[in-house]
Formats: structure tokens, C-alpha cells, sequence
């Protein structure tokens, strides 16, 4: 009996990785991993790997492109290849998310997203103004940066982005975040924390996943009945929790942050887009985030929900060349 | 055939060995069986059986022994199941003070779109408590240690590994599956509460739940949750 306990205990220590292991659970960061494509920016007073990639020809004009929260850049590439025939497309996975290396929390901020912006700019776009795509989180995030920075702006598209500020999302909170203590999704995300230790970033990351996957935010396609996949390669557990920090907390704080404070400073009209299913769709567009703008044109995104991007690629496709000045 | 008489086995394995309704040792009864509804704070649903076992005695009192099944009431997959096997104790300290323990070895699986998970390990209930003839009050302290998880990814957790390189050059072409060790503790502190007749006991218990993992339950204060454990127990004396 003892010689059996033995050789179990002796199988399980010595045998088994770690699930913090790289690889194990989600794929490895550009730190963990030199060939994956890198940029080494300077933000919160810490150098950061950024994975990043781009699409086109360096002397077109720059396009900037900025994806949403519990997602990376990988679900945008589409857009970014069908973009890249007149424009030298930048995108990356924002500090924390996707293949980026990990951050801290003191690291994220909104003045932080801000000055990754710029770092990336200074690189690619020094002395031009450039043209910004953002969705969802991006699309704040977008409005941030041109309401800071309305000279080094050309362009600016927001694709459903999150409420521009605190009193917007106050007062759509309860439509766009669906909890229920009965789903069954978010009890097999809770089921798996009693069996996965979230002891480090890894686990966060892929228990993550499930959220993306599982929604709780309302209407991210037309219908739940086979929707188009939306790939990514890591959530970034730690970033979405300080994220949610960042904005507030409808139980505790409230919502105090604020997108747009100085965007009448930007003169080019913005191009907003909507989708028709979603809970931050053309309707919600239209009442709360083109009266922030100064000159916006909202167009709506038929069967289209959060995700439009992959569920209406061709009509998302057309709307921005309509827009688009290099086209 | 092989798999129904290996379920039927498992099942009669639980629910002869005994329990987890720790609690029925509070009552005058050789064998009692519990229904039992948890949040912790995933809910499910299990079924416990205790058997007094009046040969081995700890300073003259029997110990318990006992075994728990229990599936997930909402869940991705209806393939959850947890099985424990345990003994309890009743230790008498002065006067109406006692101690109420229970050593648990649990066997746990959940599915879900990641994959399939299966650990097992060792956890340790105290509840030090004020009894009178039919109410009892208790403190609760448990730990609950796993430290290997078997990890079986599915096509969802795959897909986050393709695409990764801009040549397929590199080494990392899916998520691994295997037996991996972990740092899994819980540790759960609150209190307890029973009533205990003849027949039958109802017995709740509400904790607090605490991971001591690093990054501990990160995500549930972010939607409105305070990491805790809840468990309602009704149990019933099935031989005196």
C-alpha cells in the first residue's frame, strides 16, 4: 500500500506541468514567445511588448484600428485586409489583451490608453494625422484619444462604441449587461473556478473565454442559432476586470468616466455605425453617441448585432468606403 | 451494459458509504439520508447518505461514515458530477459544546465550451458548536485542497492556438491536455445553523468563500457577488 502511494505521489509531482505553464491553457504572449510580431512601446513608466500587425502598403495613408474589450485583434482582420488596398492598416493587441504581453494594474488607465496611442504614432505615424477605426471599447476609447489629440485626427469611425460617458452608461447599464443567477453559462464559469485555481494570469485568461463566448452582454449577433465565429486568441482576464474598475461599478460608484470632453474640438465629421439587433445598436447610436459629436453620420447595420463585423462584413465593408477619403 | 452496471455501482458505492450530511449525526439514528440544495455559488443539487458506525469509537463515540453525489442544477453540459466519500465525527468538549468534523476525499468533473476538467482531493470540515436538545449554533471552518486537475480541451480553447504565427512558424499549435498540478485551496469561513428533530434535521450553512490562489475569484465582485458558499440540507433518519 505504502509502495503504491508512493509511486502516485512520485507520478504526480514529477509528471505534471503546471497549469500556469505557458501553452497550457491559452497561447503564449510576445514575451513568452519571440516569433510572434512585437513592438517594444514605453507606457505607465514600463516597457510592454504590444503584438501587433499590419495590413498594406507603408506610404498609404494610416489607419489605426482599435478593438473592443474581452476580445484582441484577431476577430478584426477582415476589416483590416479589406482596409489595406488604400490604407497602411495598424492594429494590435492593447496592452494586456490578445498576444500583448501582461500588465499590472497600475498600468491601465484611461490617460495609459491614451499615451499607447501616441507611442505607437510616434512609430508609425510621427508627423500625420491619422485615420482611427474603433469598436465597441475602441470606439471610446478612439473618441478619447481625437477629443485630446483633434489635430493629429483625420478620420474617425466608432462602431458601436460603449456609452461615451458615466451618464450614458448609467442609464443603459441594465439593457446592455444581462446576469442571471439561473444561466446556466455563467454557473459553468462559476463550476469552473472549483476546479481550475486561478492562481495565475493563464487561468484568468481562459476563464475569460467563457464570458466571450457565453455573452453577457445582450445581442451580440441577430440570432444566437449559429453565429459567424468571432476568433480571438486571448482575453485578457486581469485588463477586463481593471476595466470594469476604470468605468465603475453600477453597485458602488457609479459610472464617472467621460470619452468625449473635448471632442467639439474635432471638425471632420464621424462616421457612426449601428447595428439593427444589437442592445447598443443604431437606436441607442443615434439618442446617446452622434449627439456627442460635433458632425456625425450614423448609418444602421441591417441583421446586424454587436459583432457586425463578421455578420455583416460586405455591408460594414461598404459603408466605411463611403467615408473613407482614400477611397 | 458494462456502463450501467458500473453507474448503478458507483451510485450504490455513494449511497451506502455514507455522507456527507455530516449533521445527522446530531440525530439518535444509525443511517440518515440528506437532500441537499448549494450555491457555492454555482448551485447544484445532491443526495447524502450517513451510516453511524457503532464499532469504531473515538472516546465512546461513533464516527460516521458516508458518501454525497451531486449534479449541477444550470450548467453548459448535464455531465457535472461530484462524488465524496467521508467520515464524520461528533466530539463532546463541556457542557452543550461540541465539535461537529468531517474528512471528505472528493471526486469532482465539470464540462463545459474550455473543455472537460476532473480533479479530486481532500477537504476538512469544523463546525465547533452550541447544541441544545434540538437547535444547534456553529461556527464553520473548512478547507478544501485539489492539487491536480485532468484538463481535456475542446474545439473552443483549440481555436484560440490557430492562426497564431504569420508563417505557421512556431511551436505552439494547440492548448495541452493532461494531468496538470495546481495550487487549488479554498478556504471557507462562516456559520451554521440546525434543527434537529426525531425524523428528520434542516441544517444551513452560509460562508464566506475565500481562494487562497493568487488572483483569487477575481471576476465575481465585478457582477454584484460576494464570493460565498451557501449550503441548505434537510436530512431524514432512515433507520434508528
Amino acid at each position: 500500500m505504502r509502495n503504491i502511494l508512493f509511486v502516485y505521489l512520485i507520478f504526480f509531482t514529477f509528471s505534471c506541468q503546471n497549469i500556469s505553464d505557458i501553452g497550457v491553457l491559452v497561447p503564449p504572449t510576445v514575451d513568452q514567445d519571440s516569433r510572434l510580431p512585437n513592438l517594444k512601446i514605453n507606457v505607465a513608466g514600463q516597457n510592454r511588448l504590444v503584438h501587433l500587425r499590419t495590413f498594406g502598403n507603408p506610404t498609404s495613408p494610416k489607419l489605426f484600428f482599435l478593438h473592443g474589450s474581452y476580445t484582441d485583434t484577431r476577430a478584426y482582420r477582415n476589416l483590416c485586409e479589406g482596409l489595406s488596398e488604400k490604407y497602411h492598416v495598424i492594429i494590435w493587441d492593447q496592452r494586456g489583451c490578445g498576444l500583448s504581453e501582461r500588465i499590472t494594474e497600475g498600468e491601465f488607465t484611461l490617460e495609459y490608453a491614451i499615451d499607447e496611442i501616441k507611442q505607437i504614432k510616434e512609430v508609425y505615424a510621427p508627423n500625420e494625422k491619422i485615420t482611427i477605426i474603433g469598436h465597441s471599447w475602441g470606439g471610446g476609447v478612439a473618441t478619447l484619444f481625437t477629443a485630446k489629440n483633434p489635430n493629429q485626427v483625420a478620420q474617425l469611425v466608432v462602431m458601436e462604441p460603449i456609452p461615451l460617458t458615466g451618464a450614458d452608461m448609467k442609464e443603459l447599464y441594465q439593457q446592455i449587461v444581462e446576469f442571471s443567477y439561473f444561466n446556466a453559462d455563467w454557473n459553468s464559469m462559476a463550476r469552473q473556478g472549483q476546479a481550475l485555481s486561478i492562481q495565475d494570469h493563464a487561468v484568468l485568461d481562459y476563464r475569460a473565454m467563457m464570458i466571450l463566448k457565453s455573452s453577457m452582454t445582450r445581442a451580440y449577433h441577430c440570432s444566437d442559432r449559429n453565429p459567424p465565429e468571432w476568433l480571438i486568441h486571448r482575453v485578457g482576464g486581469l485588463v477586463e476586470h481593471i476595466r470594469n474598475k476604470r468605468l465603475g461599478n453600477p453597485l458602488t460608484t457609479g459610472f464617472t468616466y467621460d470619452f468625449r470632453n473635448g471632442i467639439d474640438n474635432f471638425q471632420e465629421p464621424v462616421l457612426v455605425l449601428g447595428g439593427s439587433c444589437s442592445s447598443l445598436g443604431y437606436e441607442v447610436q443615434n439618442q446617446y453617441t452622434k449627439p456627442h459629436f460635433r458632425n456625425a453620420k450614423i448609418v444602421e447595420i441591417k441583421n446586424a448585432g454587436h459583432r457586425m463585423n463578421v455578420e455583416q462584413y460586405e455591408e460594414v465593408m461598404r459603408e466605411l468606403k463611403n467615408y473613407l477619403k482614400a477611397y | 451494459m458494462k456502463t450501467a452496471i458500473f453507474i448503478f455501482s458507483l451510485s450504490f458505492l455513494a449511497l451506502i458509504s455514507q455522507a456527507q450530511n455530516h449533521f445527522g449525526l446530531l440525530q439518535n439514528a444509525r443511517q440518515t439520508a440528506q437532500v441537499q440544495f448549494t450555491a457555492n455559488p454555482a448551485l447544484s443539487m445532491g443526495f447524502d447518505y450517513l451510516m453511524r458506525v457503532e464499532k469504531v469509537k473515538i472516546k465512546g463515540k461513533p464516527i460516521g461514515i458516508g458518501a454525497s453525489l451531486a449534479f449541477p442544477l444550470f450548467s453548459q453540459s448535464q455531465l457535472d458530477i461530484d462524488v465524496s466519500l467521508g467520515a464524520s465525527y461528533l466530539a463532546e468538549i463541556k457542557n452543550n459544546w461540541h465539535i461537529l468534523s468531517r474528512l471528505k476525499y472528493g471526486f469532482y468533473h465539470t464540462e463545459d465550451i474550455n473543455g472537460r476538467f476532473f480533479n479530486h482531493g481532500l477537504r476538512l470540515d469544523l463546525y465547533p458548536m452550541y447544541r441544545k436538545k434540538t437547535w444547534a449554533f456553529a461556527g464553520h471552518l473548512a478547507l478544501d485542497y485539489r492539487p491536480f486537475v485532468h484538463i481535456t480541451h475542446k474545439e473552443y480553447a483549440k481555436k484560440a492556438f490557430q492562426d497564431l504565427y504569420p508563417n505557421n512558424d512556431g511551436n505552439y499549435a494547440m492548448p495541452q491536455s493532461g494531468w496538470f498540478s495546481q495550487n487549488l485551496l479554498f478556504v471557507n469561513y462562516g456559520i451554521a445553523i440546525t434543527y434537529t428533530k426525531e425524523k428528520w434535521n434542516v441544517n444551513f450553512t452560509i460562508d464566506y468563500a475565500r481562494s487562497l490562489a493568487k488572483l483569487g475569484n477575481v471576476f465575481m465582485p465585478d457582477i454584484g457577488i460576494i464570493p460565498f458558499s451557501a449550503n441548505l440540507g434537510i436530512g431524514y433518519r432512515l433507520a434508528k
